[in-house]
């Protein structure tokens, strides 16, 4: 009983990286149809922005989220302003690649300047929390917190406010929304710096349970993609209920699988995909 | 004059599509453009709205140039398409799709008053306003095509095929709103493969072919025009 | 796809170039730079025929691995015959490439590749974990070597390199012969309106689907008997030998050499195995940065020279024309016209 409070727990703090990571990919790949093969690096590039604040500074642990986010969305908007919008009529295969290369750019600049070795964040707070015969890692804590305040902010601004409508307009017909007055070009900026801030936060919560390394952003680039072909391309919807389930399943199968549990994840997304084509929460 | 073109030549996909066509538009009048499929219809109108850009030729809007303008730019100058296919928002609510068309009016009592006023042209759009747009009928997602086209305040409403794939009793409902809009003062373009209804309703009509104005005139004179009459109104009529 | 006069020669005394080549350069050191290339050169045009019905297959060395894994324990275990096994180094990463290809070729191109990485994650892991059939991280050794005894000759593979070589091109020339009859055939045109007019080809009865099935199976044929002449030769094939990021250079050379065009993959893949043979030259400290050059190449090439070496040569063969007073139209580079939002 214990110890599947435990893994839950850990499902339900994995799940929300998974669905912070994802929303934003899910923003990304279903406004402007590519895969951005580089968004792990977003990711990455929060956790050494955190390491550089917390480990090296010293600064306060709250510092760390705000820098993240502006230093994260300034890449994005570099990727827009350099890659995606001169590539907008090229199809999806030549941007995608296109990423990739980044990606790998990103990752030797970092492998280069910070080393190879996995660098260490303390933890936001420690210890355990007991609750009946159960403890509660309070490391996880912050995660839990910050990952629902940041999907509710997330779910407000899209759905509230009139860029959030602007950017559901655009995913669902860019000529119309143009003929509505919206300028794409800025409002494609603003999808990005959302996404953008989302990967950065993903990656600060993220580097105060793991380590900080180079490559730390590829595994998550993997579980993302699930998470957004798995809950429908572009459905943020989608990516919540895709992100619980790859959670759920990951942390279970790692603890009752040991290392089968990437061929179970592997097949279960095959087995959603062969149902169901078009995603858990994706239309036609 | 509040819409003026002047040798308009546009390519379409390499091709060239609009091969120098002249036209205009008074303020408060009703002028059509009728042409086959593939006439160059769309390419002008796409033009129009900043979304293809000319090879030669000028467009004026009012007393400014506007044919190297940016298509937000010309949709905040007065222009509002309706486009083909109408082109809502599926996803979004009825409301919503409203509101998109409102985009570039930041005062909220002037969207209100917007609203009202389509709500008066369109009193079955207030019913459904929580309505996935997508759900509604061919006719409805025309009418919520038009207001959301006025929502943004046009100077100029420009309608591309309205009665595009719809029955012929909705045909003739979307021709009576057009025809109480025009009767409100409004200043419409409207573009029609349909040429029975667009010179019905019509001031002055162009009869655009292969990219070119062929025939241009009063819509009673074009009406009459017994080429015309064979070659757009006898289609017309039998189906 | 037509390919204009000019270049139809240059395959030609390429291949006989290649054919002589040994008999002026038999160093083992350059040699086995030549049979890295030409298996190379095999996958890469797998990866053209794939990439012209809009995917791109980055797992293209885990079928060629699939190839060697087979070739060598058909040998092994069942004690087949080289000659039977290498056939079937074919069938088995073409059956799975079908398998394979009922979802992934369902989906958009962008996200094919998503898949094929999770793919190539997911073989490797196999090869690792099962330590039983594949031999874990440590590999499989000794692969035994085949050896040719007929009309009086006596071809032992392990006593030179040279017959590899030989084997290797042959292959190599087959499979490129193949792909170009097939690029002008009735499937390469149907090949080629794929992505572009799929719509007025589904009224012609042909069902997209399967023509994209066959490019990813042939592919995948090819790449597995490539592995089969890989896995004799070095004698001994681990996981890491097939990793993604083999897979991302043999894209990259396809697409610096010029997507729009067969040739292009080869003319890309020569020129990534040239800068190969650069970076094995530089000082050893420079190692980490080269990945950080192929992603340069890779972003700089997709910006500003889409249309690869090929096109680049075409654009100075008409600058030259052009210059000399001769019209020809220029080599169009943008398929859409583009738009002014």
């Amino acid at each position: 009983m214990a110890q599947i409070f435990q893994v839950i727990v850990n499902a339900l703090s994995l799940s929300l990286i998974y669905i912070l990571f994802a929303t934003g990919l899910t923003l990304i790949m279903g406004i402007f149809d590519v895969c951005n093969f580089a968004y792990g690096e977003f990711v990455m590039v929060g956790g050494i922005a955190t390491y550089l604040i917390v480990a090296k500074s010293g600064l306060p642990y709250i510092v760390a989220p705000f820098a993240a986010m502006i230093i994260v969305s300034l890449i994005g908007i570099i990727f827009e302003k350099g890659i995606f919008y001169p590539m907008r009529n090229r199809g999806g295969l030549e941007p995608a690649l296109a990423t990739f290369g980044s990606s790998t750019i990103m990752q030797t600049a970092v492998l280069i300047l910070f080393g190879g070795m996995p660098l260490g964040v303390p933890s936001i707070m420690s210890g355990q929390f007991k609750i009946g015969s159960a403890y509660f890692p309070m490391d996880r804590l912050p995660i839990i917190i910050g990952g629902f305040l940041m999907i509710t902010l997330l779910f407000l601004f899209v759905q509230k406010t009139k860029l959030g409508l602007a950017i559901r307009a655009l995913q669902q017909d860019q000529d119309a929304a143009a003929l509505q007055g919206m300028n794409i070009a800025s409002i494609r900026v603003v999808v990005w710096v959302v996404a953008s801030c989302l990967a950065a936060v993903a990656g600060v919560l993220l580097s105060s349970i793991s380590y900080v390394s180079p490559t730390m952003g590829s595994g998550y680039l993997l579980k993302g993609f699930a998470v957004v072909i798995m809950g429908g391309l572009g459905s943020i919807p989608g990516a919540l209920v895709g992100g619980f389930v790859l959670g759920f399943v990951d942390s279970f199968g790692q603890t009752y699988l040991g290392s089968y549990s990437y061929m179970f994840a592997f097949a279960f997304i095959m087995l959603v995909l062969i149902v169901r084509p078009q995603g858990l929460m994706g239309k036609r | 004059m509040l819409l003026g073109v002047k040798d308009l030549k546009v390519n379409y996909k390499k091709v060239e599509a609009v091969k120098g066509v002249s036209f205009s538009v008074d303020e408060g009048t009703l002028v059509s453009i009728i042409g086959a499929n593939g006439a160059g219809k769309s390419t002008i109108l796409k033009t129009l709205s900043g979304l293809l850009r000319a090879t030669s030729g000028e467009i004026w809007f009012g007393d400014k140039r506007i044919d190297k303008t940016a298509v937000d730019k010309i949709v905040k100058m007065g222009i509002a398409q309706v486009p083909a296919g109408r082109r809502i928002f599926p996803q979004l609510s009825v409301l919503e799709n409203l509101q998109a068309g409102a985009y570039t009016i930041s005062k909220r009592s002037e969207v209100n008053a917007l609203l009202a006023e389509v709500y008066q042209h369109f009193p079955r759009m207030k019913e459904r306003l929580n309505q996935r747009a997508g759900s509604l009928s061919g006719g409805e997602q025309q009418m919520l095509a038009i207001g959301r086209a006025m929502m943004t305040k046009p100077k100029l409403l420009v309608m591309d095929e309205p009665s595009l794939g719809l029955s012929p009793i909705m045909v003739n409902e979307i021709g009576s709103i057009i025809k109480t809009m025009k009767e409100a003062g409004r200043t419409i373009l409207l573009v029609e493969q349909n040429a029975k209804l667009a010179l019905k309703l019509a001031d002055h009509t162009y009869v655009l072919e292969l990219g070119k104005v062929v025939l241009e005139g009063k819509s009673e004179d074009i009406m009459n025009n017994p080429i015309v009459k064979k070659a757009y109104l006898g289609a017309t009529e039998s189906s | 796809m037509k390919l204009p006069k000019w270049q139809t020669y240059i395959p030609l005394l390429f291949i006989i170039f290649m054919f002589v080549l040994p008999l002026f350069m038999n160093s083992p050191r350059y040699l086995n730079l030549l049979n890295q290339l030409l298996l190379n050169i095999i996958l890469a045009m797998g990866v053209y025929s794939v990439w012209s019905v809009g995917f791109i297959n980055a797992a293209q060395p885990i079928f060629y691995g699939l190839g060697s894994y087979t070739v060598a324990l058909l040998m092994m275990r069942a004690h087949f015959p080289f000659w039977l096994a290498f056939p079937m180094a074919g069938v088995i990463p073409a059956v799975v490439a079908l398998l394979f290809g009922l979802i992934g070729l369902k989906m958009k191109g962008a996200y094919f590749l998503f898949l094929t990485i999770a793919l190539d994650g997911l073989i490797s892991w196999l090869f690792i974990s099962w330590k039983g059939l594949f031999g874990g991280q440590l590999g499989i050794f000794p692969v035994p070597q085949p050896r040719i005894q007929a009309f009086g000759l006596d071809i032992n593979f392990a006593t030179s390199r040279t017959p590899y070589y030989y084997l290797a091109l042959v292959t190599a020339v087959i499979t490129c012969l193949v792909y170009f009859k097939m690029f002008n055939s009735r499937l390469g045109r149907v090949w080629e309106s794929i992505g572009k007019t799929e719509d007025l080809l589904a009224n012609t009865g042909i069902s997209v689907f399967t023509q994209k099935q066959i490019a990813l199976a042939v592919s995948c044929f090819f790449a597995g008997l490539a592995g089969a002449i890989w896995a004799p030769y070095i004698t001994i094939i681990t996981p890491s030998q097939f990793g993604l990021w083999q897979g991302i250079t043999i894209v990259l050379g396809v697409l610096v050499g010029g997507i729009y065009s067969p040739l292009g993959a080869i003319i890309g893949t020569i020129f990534m195995a040239a800068l190969n043979l650069v970076f094995t030259y530089l000082p050893s400290q420079t190692v980490q940065y080269q990945p950080m050059a192929l992603g340069f190449i890779l972003v700089l090439v997709l910006l500003f020279m889409p249309t690869g070496i090929l096109g680049l040569s075409g654009r100075v063969q008409n600058r030259i024309k052009e210059l000399t007073g001769r019209k020809t139209a220029p080599p169009s580079i943008n398929k859409d016209d583009v738009k002014a939002v």
